[in-house]
């Protein structure tokens, strides 16, 4: 009988899918819409079905080709990964809802089947226990982006798929050079492996293979630096798009960085090093989009902005920080999809992308603004919501490391939530108390595309008031990255 | 004048540490572990003469799946940028006509691209080349027909039917050897056969060629899509 509870679905059937959008396009153009559906509800529920396993065991190991993990490709599932993995798949599902009655341009089918294998792509990073197979999945997910964000052909769009084709092929570039280096240095490509040999490394090699891999990642993950694409092909690509692209992409991303900087180059010079970029993001992020007058190209810059908190978290390398950025990960990927989804909504209704031709929008859109305000004041960190305590989190993991430097750093993220708070609010308030300027009939979105933020809405108000599981979760999960479990469970379930 | 100096320490300060990192590296010494396995076990384990072949599709056959998701992104993405809407389609009149000469030998040359490619991605397992480089022969041979006959219109319905047919073929596959006992994705489920046998190494011939059908129709599919990017938009800017 079929174990159903194998990470390898998570991939495979996603990419069954995606060809099956291209097979059946060639004899019905309507079936496409409702594959990604079908796809990444079988995702979520086999995701599922592996969490006992995941409790049970700490880890889960599936191989390919039928060889042991150095010799084959292995899929590694643990706390964390299992973890993004289910928010991808999540994502997946709702968003897929959402485009039935969002997408409505040529060439459907191929949008469908990009967006499914951007998708896979994604999850494929998340869970893969191979580097060069990471390379792979790398490439996936940008190359159906490159696609996916020039979908509109307009002047914009096209403009900001050329610049994020060339800055992400570079990305992939320096991670492929990375990835060539640690394998000529260990002769293995399995990170479990590589891991177990870096030890007998010389500084010189881990440093230049660190350093690119950094570079590749970074740029993909949108750290401070790095990131000049983002904030083009964010507003550009069609709004479901940039739902998932900020949602969970970059986040992907990060969590190669997370895994890679963790389990195989574990110096502890380089965190500070980190430190620096993920203040230097949150500072650069949060800044910009407080004078956007786009209202998704704010967004997006407030995307870099979390995306530097959530790894400064990282940075602080202690259990508790740990946990704090899983959290702000979980927060953040929630928050930012559903408010690229109803802005797509609003954006639809209103005509235009500018921040003042959404005064009064709130009081026609009632049920879309209500969730707006939910996910920004939890973007905010507001106390009942969830990023109240993810934030909290974060703070109380740094001022536990009791040096100046944190203090400072503690100062900065607070400074840059109330940045925050004041573009979100000048945003709320404009919607529900401006005076509309056009006499444009508003209309509450579609119910299939309503249907999707309130899932998502209703999700987040969930974690916000019962959070313990959550944190639970996050907490072994930290643990578990902190003691190295993932090299230890693999080795002593036959990973290697 | 001081930034070009300026620019010019930065640079060579930077290709100083490349070269001091990259002297750190043992390349060239026998010791890529998982490569001396290969090259140890590789015929035995999958029955395939070439043992590139036994590395990219059986024992890394996961990345190959990666590949071929690649291309295919990049094809749907090629097909979204170029992109004209049927009602906006006006045919170009004023191309000039390829003479004689590229006309007749294309339609001879055709057939003999056509076979090559098959037996290019046909003898994957056996010797070198495989499903990428005969399905971009084939394409090349497309390539061709439409430079000498400017009007080619390739279907696309019947290339996303066989593009998506061969990707389905590819992931079935690997989803069968989940059924088996063994329990691995794309594990190799058919007898092995005899060493250097056409029908040999069980199920690397099959993907190979689902794989040259699939890059094929990719690649004609992104012919089509530039042929049309000069030919459909009747011209006007």
């Amino acid at each position: 009988m079929v174990n159903l509870a194998n990470p390898i679905l998570l991939i495979a059937i996603p990419l069954l899918f995606v060809f099956l959008i291209a097979f059946s396009s060639a004899f019905s153009k309507s079936i496409a819409k409702y594959l990604p559906i079908f796809a990444f509800g079988l995702n979520v529920v086999i995701a599922i079905m592996i969490i006992p396993d995941v409790l049970k065991n700490g880890l889960v190991i599936a191989t390919t080709a039928g060889f042991k993990p150095p010799i084959a490709i292995d899929m590694v599932v643990d706390r964390l990964s299992l973890f993004l993995a289910i928010i991808a798949s999540l994502l997946g599902f709702v968003v897929s809802i959402y485009n039935v009655f969002y997408i409505d341009e040529e060439p459907e089918e191929k949008f469908y089947a990009l967006f499914t294998l951007l998708v896979a792509g994604v999850i494929w990073m998340i869970i893969t226990g191979d580097l060069f197979n990471l390379f792979v999945a790398f490439e996936v997910t940008s190359i159906a982006a490159f696609g996916l964000v020039g979908f509109h052909r307009d002047k914009g769009a096209v403009e900001a798929g050329f610049k994020y084709l060339v800055m992400g092929s570079i990305g992939g570039s320096f991670l492929l050079v990375g990835v060539i280096m640690l394998y000529a240095a260990t002769g293995t490509l399995n990170i479990v492996d590589i891991a177990q040999k870096s030890a007998e490394l010389t500084f010189q090699q881990k440093f230049l293979a660190y350093a690119l891999i950094f570079t590749g990642l970074g740029i993909e993950g949108a750290l401070f630096p790095l990131n000049a694409w983002l904030p083009d092909a964010h507003p550009a690509a069609p709004s479901s798009v940039s739902s998932i692209l900020s949602g969970i992409m970059t986040t992907a991303a990060i969590y190669a960085i997370f895994r890679i900087t963790n389990t195989i180059f574990d110096y502890n010079q380089i965190y500070f090093f980190l430190m620096f970029f993920a203040l230097l993001t949150l500072i650069f992020g949060e800044v910009a989009a407080f004078f956007q007058k786009d209202i998704k190209r704010m967004l997006a810059y407030s995307t870099i902005g979390q995306t530097g908190l959530f790894f400064f978290a990282f940075t602080l390398h202690s259990t508790n920080g740990l946990q704090g950025a899983f959290m702000q990960i979980i927060n953040h990927s929630l928050s930012k999809s559903m408010l690229f989804l109803i802005v797509g909504g609003m954006i639809m209704q209103v005509g235009s992308r500018n921040i003042d031709d959404f005064a009064g929008v709130g009081r026609k859109m009632k049920v879309s603004a209500f969730f707006l305000a939910v996910g920004m004041f939890s973007l905010m960190g507001l106390p009942p919501f969830f990023g109240f305590w993810s934030k909290l989190k974060i703070i109380f993991a740094a001022l536990q490391q009791t040096n100046i430097l944190m203090v400072a750093s503690v100062v900065i993220i607070l400074l840059m939530s109330v940045v925050e708070g004041a573009y979100f609010f000048k945003l709320l308030q404009a919607m529900f108390f401006g005076k509309p300027k056009q006499d444009r009939e508003i209309k509450e979105a579609s119910l299939g595309m309503l249907t999707a933020v309130v899932v998502l809405g209703l999700i987040l108000l969930f974690v916000s008031f019962y959070p313990t599981p959550i944190i639970d979760f996050t907490h072994q999960a930290a643990s578990d990255l902190m003691n190295k479990n993932y090299i230890n469970l693999a080795l002593k379930l036959g990973g290697l | 004048m001081i930034r070009k100096i300026v620019y010019s320490i930065f640079l060579a300060t930077i290709v100083l540490a490349l070269v001091m990192f990259f002297a750190a590296y043992p390349f060239g010494k026998n010791k890529m572990t998982v490569g001396e396995y290969y090259l140890n076990n590789g015929v035995a384990q999958t029955g395939a003469s070439n043992i590139v072949t036994s590395v990219v599709v059986d024992y890394r056959g996961f990345d190959t799946l990666g590949e071929v998701s690649v291309l295919f992104g990049a094809a749907a993405g090629v097909a979204i940028l170029f992109f004209v809407l049927a009602e906006n389609r006006r045919e170009r009149k004023n191309i000039t006509s390829p003479n004689f000469v590229v006309k007749v030998g294309s339609r001879i040359i055709f057939p003999f691209i056509l076979l090559f490619g098959t037996y290019i991605f046909i003898h994957g397992h056996l010797t070198p080349g495989g499903g990428f480089q005969g399905g971009s022969i084939i394409a090349s041979g497309f390539l061709l027909l439409y430079l000498a006959y400017p009007g080619t219109r390739v279907s696309r319905k019947k290339l996303s039917a066989v593009e998506g047919l061969a990707g389905l073929t590819f992931v079935l596959l690997g989803l069968y050897g989940l059924m088996l006992p063994e329990s691995s994705f794309l594990f190799n489920f058919l007898p092995k056969g005899q060493l250097n046998a056409l029908l040999s190494a069980g199920i690397l011939p099959i993907i190979y060629i689902a794989i040259g059908f699939k890059v094929a129709a990719e690649f004609a599919g992104i012919v089509d899509d530039m042929m049309c990017e000069v030919i459909c938009r009747g011209g006007e800017k």
